[in-house]
C-alpha cells in the first residue's frame, strides 16, 4: 500500500519529467498573443464593446460599404418579413452583411470542415462561427446569422444549412460556464448559402454544468440531421432526459417526437442520429458508466417516435467500460473509441452513413486491452441486413467514403503503425522509419483494397495529424492536417497541397 | 451616485486587461501559465501538446477576459479553460500519436529502480487523464476540492469521487488523507 507522500513524490517525479521548457511563460504569452492579433484582431474589441454585428473576421471594407451593405440587409430584412408573414413564419434574421474577405484562419482548429463540393464548403468554428467558402476552402466568409452564436450547425449541400441557438446568449466560447436551468433554442434556416437566414419557432431545453467551450465540446448534447431541405430532426437535452423533435417545414416549426429512455441509471444518452427517410433512422447510445444490456444503436422505422436494438452481425459487448467509465464518454466526437478498457471488450458504433436509400455504412470501432479492430459493416437493403466488409492492414488511422463503393483509409501494418496501447491510457505509438503516407482505396465497397501511391513522406508518426480526410469524388479530396492546416488533392490522393 | 469600489492589484490589471491592455493581461495570466502546463502534460501526457493546451488556452483567456469578474477567480479559471482545450486535443482523434515507450525511458529516474515506486509511476499513468488531472491538482498542486472541481468543471462531489476512486486504483493508503 502507498501512502500519500509516495504519491506526492510521484507526482513531484512525473512533473519533473514534464518540466515546463525554458522560456514557456514568454513563449505561450507572445505566441498566443501574437495570434489573437494576427488573427482575430477586432475579437477583443467585439468583446469589450458588446457589439452584436458580426463581421467577417478580416475584412475591413470601407464604411461606405458597411453602410451600403447594411442597407441592403435591411432591404433584405423587409423582403424577408414580408415573406415570413406570408408563409406565416415565425420570424426571419439577416445574414452577416460583412462581405466575403480574405480570411484564411490558419491558426482556428479546422476539425469543423465539411466540403461539399470541391469549391463551396461550410466550416462551423469553436468560436460560434459559421463560415462558408467559395474557393476551395482559401477564403473563409463569416456567414453566421445575427444573433446569439450558434452552439451545432447542419448542412446538406452548398445552399441548405441550418445553425440552432440559445437567445438566452448560450454561447460556444464561453468557457467555465456552470450553471443549470432551462432555454430556449431557435434554429435559423438559410437556403441560398448563408445570404439571407430565416428563423424558426423555439424548443426549451435544459442545461446542466455544460463547459461552453468550442463547437466540438458538450454542444454535441445538441444535434440537428436533416434527410432533405424540409425534414430533419433535432435532439436537445431536457432536465432528466432528451428530447427528440421533429420538423417537415425547414426547422420553421418543431414538433414534439419522443423523449429517450436508455439506461438513465447507467448516465446513458441518446449520442448521433441518421435519417435515411422520413420513417427510417439509427441513434447510437452512450454512456458514462458501465452499462450491460444497454444496445449501443437503435433503430427507428416510425421517424424516430418509437426506437428497437439494430441487429448486427457482430457480437455486441454492450457498453461495458469496465472499471473505467471513460470510453463511452470519447465515442461520438469522432465515432471511436480508445481501446483503454483494462482487457474488457469495448466498442464504438459512428453512426452509420448512407449514400441513397438503400446503400450505407456503419464504422465500428473496438478495442480489447492493447489490440484494436476496426469493421466496417455495409447494407444494401436500407439497413436490414448487414454485412462486414474488410480494411487494409491492422490499423486504420481514418476511414472515408465517396458512395458504397469508392472508400479510403489510412492504413498500415502494426510494425508500422505500432498500435501501442497501454491497457488503460491508451496512447498509440508510431514507428518505423518515414514513409510515404499509406493510403489505401477501394472501387467495389472493400472487396479489394490498393495502395495509393502519395507523394507525402512523413515521419510515421505523423501519420496521426491526417485528420477529417474527406473525398468528395474519385479525384477529389480534402484532409486537416494537424488540426489547422488544409490540404486538398485532386488526383485520388496521389499528390496534396496545402490550401 | 454609483458606489466606487475599490480595486486590488491584481482587480486593476484585470480591469485594464477588459479594457484591451495586453500588458495587464501578461502580468494576470503569466503566473498561472506554468501551473497550466503542469495540468495539460499531467492530461495530455506529452510536453509539445501541453504547451499547445496551454497557449490555445492563453489565447481563448485573452479572448474571454471580459467574462471573468474577479481577479480571485483567475487560477481556477484559467485551469478550466487549460482542461478544455485538453479535452478538446484528446477528442480530435480516438487516439493520439505520443511516442510514449521511447520518450520514456530516458527520463526514468533512479527512483524507478524501486519496485514500489515504479509500480505507482505506473499506475498514474494508468489513471484516466481526468483522475490524473484530479490528483495532479490535489495533490500536487494542493488545490482543495471545491478548487479542484472548478479547474475540471465537475461538482465537488464528483471532484471528491474521482479523487477518492483515483487513489484506490493507486493503493494509497486512504486513512492518511481521511477519505
Amino acid at each position: 500500500m502507498n501512502t500519500v507522500t509516495d504519491l506526492r513524490q510521484a507526482l513531484s517525479e512525473e512533473v519533473m519529467r514534464l518540466q515546463p521548457p525554458a522560456g514557456l511563460e514568454t513563449r505561450v504569452l507572445h505566441q498566443a498573443l501574437h495570434r489573437s492579433a494576427a488573427v482575430d484582431s477586432t475579437h477583443i474589441g467585439r468583446h469589450r464593446d458588446a457589439v452584436r454585428t458580426r463581421e467577417s473576421r478580416s475584412s475591413e471594407a470601407p464604411r461606405l460599404m458597411v453602410l451600403v451593405a447594411a442597407l441592403l440587409a435591411i432591404a433584405i430584412v423587409v423582403s424577408l418579413v414580408f415573406a415570413a408573414r406570408a408563409l406565416h413564419l415565425v420570424g426571419s434574421v439577416p445574414a452577416n452583411p460583412g462581405p466575403a474577405g480574405p480570411g484564411k484562419l490558419g491558426s482556428q482548429p479546422m476539425l469543423g470542415i465539411n466540403m461539399v463540393s470541391p469549391s463551396i464548403g461550410w466550416w462551423g468554428d469553436d468560436d460560434g462561427h459559421l463560415k462558408r467558402t467559395t474557393d476551395g476552402g482559401v477564403h473563409w466568409s463569416d456567414v453566421t446569422p445575427v444573433g446569439p452564436s450558434p452552439l451545432n450547425d447542419y448542412y446538406i449541400d452548398a445552399s441548405h444549412a441550418w445553425v440552432v441557438a440559445s437567445p438566452g446568449g448560450l454561447a460556444p466560447g464561453r468557457v467555465g460556464f456552470f450553471a443549470t436551468g432551462p432555454i430556449q433554442l431557435v434554429t435559423s434556416i438559410t437556403t441560398d448559402g448563408g445570404r439571407t437566414w430565416l428563423q424558426g419557432a423555439a424548443v426549451t431545453s435544459y442545461y446542466n454544468n455544460w463547459t461552453t467551450e468550442g463547437k466540438y465540446g458538450p454542444f454535441r448534447q445538441i444535434s440537428l440531421f436533416f434527410v432533405d431541405q424540409s425534414n430533419g430532426w433535432l435532439l436537445v437535452p431536457t432536465q432528466t432526459s432528451q428530447t427528440l423533435y421533429s420538423t417537415s417545414d425547414a426547422g420553421l416549426h418543431w414538433r414534439l417526437v419522443t423523449e429517450a429512455s436508455v439506461g438513465q441509471s447507467a448516465r446513458c444518452r441518446w449520442a448521433e442520429m441518421t435519417f435515411v427517410s422520413e420513417s427510417t433512422g439509427w441513434m447510437t447510445v452512450e454512456c458514462t458508466s458501465a452499462s450491460d444490456g444497454v444496445t449501443p444503436l437503435l433503430v427507428s422505422h416510425d421517424g424516430g417516435v418509437t426506437w428497437h436494438p439494430q441487429p448486427l452481425p457482430i457480437p455486441i459487448a454492450g457498453i461495458d467500460c469496465g472499471p473505467h467509465s471513460r470510453c463511452a464518454t470519447d465515442c461520438p466526437l469522432t465515432g471511436y473509441v480508445r481501446p483503454w478498457s483494462g482487457g474488457a471488450l469495448v466498442q464504438c458504433f459512428g453512426p452509420p452513413v448512407f449514400f441513397d436509400p438503400l446503400h450505407g455504412l456503419l464504422p465500428v470501432w473496438s478495442g480489447q486491452g492493447a489490440h484494436t479492430a476496426q469493421k466496417l459493416l455495409i447494407t444494401a437493403d436500407g439497413g436490414t441486413s448487414w454485412s462486414a466488409r474488410s480494411l487494409p492492414g491492422q490499423v486504420q488511422l481514418e476511414i472515408d467514403f465517396t458512395d458504397a463503393n469508392h472508400l479510403w483509409t489510412i492504413a498500415s501494418s502494426s510494425d508500422q503503425l505500432s498500435n501501442h496501447l497501454d491497457a488503460n491510457g491508451g496512447s498509440a505509438s508510431f514507428i518505423g522509419p518515414s514513409l510515404a503516407l499509406p493510403l489505401y482505396r477501394t472501387d467495389d465497397g472493400g472487396g479489394n483494397w490498393v495502395p495509393v501511391r502519395t507523394g507525402v513522406s512523413l515521419q510515421s508518426q505523423q501519420y496521426g495529424q491526417f485528420w477529417r480526410v474527406q473525398f468528395l469524388d474519385q479525384g477529389n479530396g480534402f484532409a486537416v492536417y494537424g488540426g489547422t492546416t488544409l490540404l486538398k488533392t485532386t488526383d485520388g490522393g496521389h499528390t496534396w497541397s496545402v490550401v | 451616485m454609483q458606489p466606487v469600489a475599490v480595486l486590488g492589484g491584481d482587480d486593476k490589471l484585470l480591469a485594464a486587461a477588459r479594457t484591451g491592455d495586453q500588458a495587464g493581461f501578461e502580468r494576470l495570466i503569466e503566473p498561472h501559465i506554468a501551473v497550466g502546463y503542469r495540468l495539460a502534460a499531467a492530461m495530455l501526457n506529452d510536453a509539445a501538446q501541453a504547451e499547445d493546451a496551454v497557449q490555445e488556452a492563453t489565447l481563448r483567456a485573452w479572448r474571454s477576459i471580459g467574462q471573468l469578474r474577479s481577479s480571485a477567480q483567475i487560477r481556477g479559471w484559467f485551469l478550466t479553460i487549460v482542461a478544455n482545450r485538453c479535452r478538446s486535443m484528446r477528442r480530435a482523434r480516438w487516439w493520439s500519436a505520443i511516442p510514449l515507450p521511447e520518450a520514456r525511458l530516458g527520463l526514468r529516474s533512479p527512483a524507478d529502480t524501486v519496485d514500489q515506486r515504479e509500480d505507482l509511476t505506473k499506475a498514474l499513468s494508468r489513471l484516466s487523464p481526468e483522475e490524473r488531472a484530479a490528483v495532479f491538482l490535489r495533490f500536487y498542486e494542493d488545490l482543495n476540492s471545491r478548487e479542484v472541481a472548478e479547474a475540471l468543471g465537475i461538482t465537488a462531489t464528483a471532484a471528491r469521487t474521482r479523487i477518492h476512486r483515483a487513489l484506490r486504483r493507486l493503493r494509497v493508503d486512504l486513512r492518511e488523507e481521511g477519505l
